[in-house]
């Protein structure tokens, strides 16, 4: 037939792509993308008005209120402080849907309360119990203008949506940059220390993704990062996952920067060492996140009891990673401890660890030390967990010992 | 191995009277499938066929590398896609797709470059034979892994629904989406999910059961115990029907029937049942014979021989000269 003659000879004299095109297709925001810049089209407030009901959005706008109110005192919680992320930016980008179990009685941490009553059921939908039902349904619904939000209960139930989650991270590269997949994926999970939740509500889910092409990575155990995370992952036009501490989603309180995106691509510096630790050697960097962020905290007043100190860094992005923050801290300690609540094969410290030695090795006076989960299921009996899960006094052991120059 | 599905038109149209509610009125206008309109169904059937022959060919030369799937002996489905469905329409099939964009409008030299690992490819040759998107013919995918493009479709579906709630869908709404699953990979827990869903919301979604008898190189009567997924949405209340896809006129009429019922009420099942004689099921190394058992030869089995036969005869009756490809 002729005309297939002549699509043979246009494929084979078309030219190849160039290498740099898959680094170029890894991202369809780049890493440092500010999103307070992003902006909704001219029509985006007249379709909220007119899609949605005016006594809904009103009481909505009321609990938004309350929300902020709570946060002005200080006293607002991870899960509220992402409740309202995702409320304000629902009214503000009618694009915007969520997915999830439980939704209309607000889930576990009231993460998606109030959207289903103001928005309605296509935009805030209920779901069945497989993840990676849901997960496609907002692939799909990615693929045709829409920024889909998906909340999981746990992230171990995640596990059941890795084929989609996969998939989505693939999605713009793939199809050569003609979808992007403004997908954001918010879940409760991590490992503290004495949970007693078993094993499979422990596992690493942040772990398991960290492989996972196009997908950024973001962790916050503090409100005021869950909130301006979330916005800038519901407004960034690739998938993201946003992991929060399981066992500190309604204890932890604190403020939120109103209407503020945060960068996804930064580390937080939560404490820095003293200029006297720095210059007697005995100041640490420790590196860590969710959970761990609060064991280092405790910590702190018994590190200093000994003398020594530490450079706090709370990995709010595991992926992309926030080299440039470590090595600037390297550069002061030359020590580095990563209290890593995923496993020893595969688990985030492995990678973070990796990278560190690869690029900060001059710097480095010691190996990395890597205080991780056993690769074991955490075990419900506090005597047997205290050895799998690593925690607050794990971590002044390992800077008395890399102040004591012990490996 | 196993016989052509043998149901008269008439049989069908009962299944879409008493399981799709359709009236004997709704029903009669399904009847006729114009000369042009088939002639235009042969075309499409050609063109598919001649296309993935020529992909074969590239394949053995080396211009096309990789896991590679071809349609051949299953064109009443393109020619069916070309006749029902619309630009606008939203698209999902699986890694056996080429005749699917073809049919959907996606440019046949974009597909091919692609295929061949070109920039002037549909995705730039970041995804080859098992990813062909083309975003302005809503073809959305190409997806290589067994039925999950099952729920990325329902959430097209929901898309379409959203539009509408928002206001920004255009006047007179009535797209659709369809997609494309075997009767192998319909046995996975999506395909409940999925029928749930659709049921659930009502959906504008149409699952295309392509039924070819085998789950990868395994007859699928020796690992599923219904094949008949058509049925399986009685669960959801989602009817569906089968039909012979050896017969282009009837994959034709029970296609519009099914479509027009999708755009209007909501979500359905229409399984084609294909009888794939010369069939290169997956392609990954030109020696490599996976031995199944024998399948005898059959005349007339595959669609484009019955078509060709069919149109000799317009053409006698009709003393027209036909132009010779």
């Amino acid at each position: 037939m002729a005309e297939v003659k002549e699509v043979i000879a246009y494929a084979k004299t078309s030219p190849e792509p160039p290498a740099s095109l898959a680094k170029e297709l890894e991202f369809p925001d780049a890493p440092d993308t500010d999103y307070n810049t992003k902006t909704v089209p001219d029509t985006a407030a007249g379709i909220t008005t007119s899609s949605t009901d005016a006594a809904a959005l009103a009481r909505c706008e009321e609990h938004i209120v309350g929300l902020k109110e709570k946060a002005a005192a200080g006293q607002i919680t991870i899960g509220d402080a992402v409740n309202l992320a995702i409320l304000e930016e629902m009214i503000r980008d009618p694009m915007t849907t969520i997915h999830a179990e439980d939704l209309q009685a607000g889930s576990s941490y009231d993460i998606p309360k109030l959207t289903q009553q103001t928005f309605g059921t296509l935009r805030a939908a209920d779901e069945i119990i497989d993840e990676g039902h849901f997960i496609g349904k907002a692939l799909g619904e990615g693929m045709n203008g829409y920024r889909p939000i998906v909340e999981l209960m746990n992230t171990n139930f995640g596990i059941y949506g890795m084929a989609e989650l996969s998939s989505a991270g693939n999605t713009y590269a793939t199809t050569g940059g003609q979808f992007e997949m403004p997908m954001t994926i918010i879940g409760a999970g991590g490992t503290a220390p004495n949970q007693a939740l078993g094993a499979e509500h422990s596992q690493p889910f942040h772990a398991y993704v960290m492989g996972i092409p196009g997908l950024k990575i973001c962790t916050a155990s503090s409100p005021e990062a869950a909130y301006g995370i979330a916005k800038s992952m519901i407004r960034d036009n690739g998938p993201g996952i946003l992991f929060l501490p399981v066992k500190q989603m309604k204890s932890v309180k604190g403020s939120v920067d109103e209407g503020v995106c945060l960068p996804m691509n930064k580390a937080r510096v939560l404490h820095k060492a003293s200029d006297a630790s720095i210059s007697a050697g005995k100041a640490v960097t420790v590196l860590t996140y969710l959970h761990g962020v609060k064991e280092s905290l405790d910590a702190m007043e018994t590190i200093n009891a000994d003398g020594n100190d530490i450079e706090l860094i709370e990995l709010t992005s595991l992926k992309p990673l926030d080299m440039d923050t470590i090595r600037a801290s390297l550069e002061k300690t030359h020590k580095i401890i990563i209290l890593d609540e995923s496993t020893l094969s595969g688990g985030v410290g492995a990678t973070v660890s990796a990278l560190i030695s690869e690029r900060c090795f001059d710097e480095l006076d010691a190996p990395v030390r890597r205080l991780c989960m056993d690769d074991a299921p955490v075990p419900y009996a506090a005597s047997m967990e205290k050895a799998v899960v690593k925690r607050g006094s794990d971590l002044i052991e390992a800077v008395r010992d890399a102040v004591a120059k012990k490996l | 191995m196993r016989p052509r599905l043998e149901v008269e038109w008439t049989q069908i149209k009962d299944d879409l009277k008493n399981v799709f509610g359709l009236t004997e009125e709704e029903l009669a206008k399904y009847d006729d499938i114009s000369k042009d309109d088939q002639m235009a169904g042969y075309e499409m059937m050609q063109m598919c066929r001649q296309f993935e022959n020529a992909c074969n060919q590239a394949y053995m030369q080396g211009n096309i590398r990789g896991f590679m799937h071809l349609d051949n002996g299953q064109e009443t489905i393109p020619a069916f896609v070309a006749d029902s469905i619309r630009k606008t329409d939203i698209k999902y099939s699986y890694y056996r797709e080429h005749t699917h964009a073809l049919a959907s409008g996606v440019d046949p030299k974009a597909i091919m470059a692609e295929l061949f690992a070109k920039e002037t490819g549909t995705c730039k040759g970041t995804g080859g034979s098992m990813h062909i998107y083309d975003k302005d013919t809503f073809f959305q995918g190409g997806w290589a892994l067994v039925c999950e493009q099952l729920p990325y479709a329902v959430g097209a579906a929901r898309s379409i629904l959203l539009d509408r709630k928002l206001g920004i869908a255009p006047p007179d709404d009535d797209r659709m989406a369809i997609v494309f699953v075997g009767e192998g990979g319909a046995q996975n827990g999506r395909m409940a999910e999925c029928l749930n869903a659709a049921a659930k919301e009502n959906l504008p979604i149409l699952f295309l059961v392509i039924d070819n008898g085998r789950a990868i190189n395994t007859y699928t009567m020796d690992v599923a115990t219904n094949s008949d997924v058509f049925a399986q949405g009685a669960h959801y209340g989602v009817p569906g029907v089968k039909c012979d896809g050896q017969n282009m006129v009837d994959v034709m009429r029970a296609g519009r029937a099914v479509t027009d019922y999708v755009r209007g009420s909501g979500p359905a099942i229409m399984q084609v049942r294909q009888y794939p004689k010369s069939y290169i099921r997956c392609r990954h190394d030109p020696f490599l014979i996976r031995t199944t058992r024998p399948t005898p030869v059959r005349i007339h089995s595959t669609p484009r021989s019955l078509v060709r036969s069919i149109v000799r005869s317009f053409d006698r009756s009709s003393g027209r000269q036909r132009k010779d490809r």
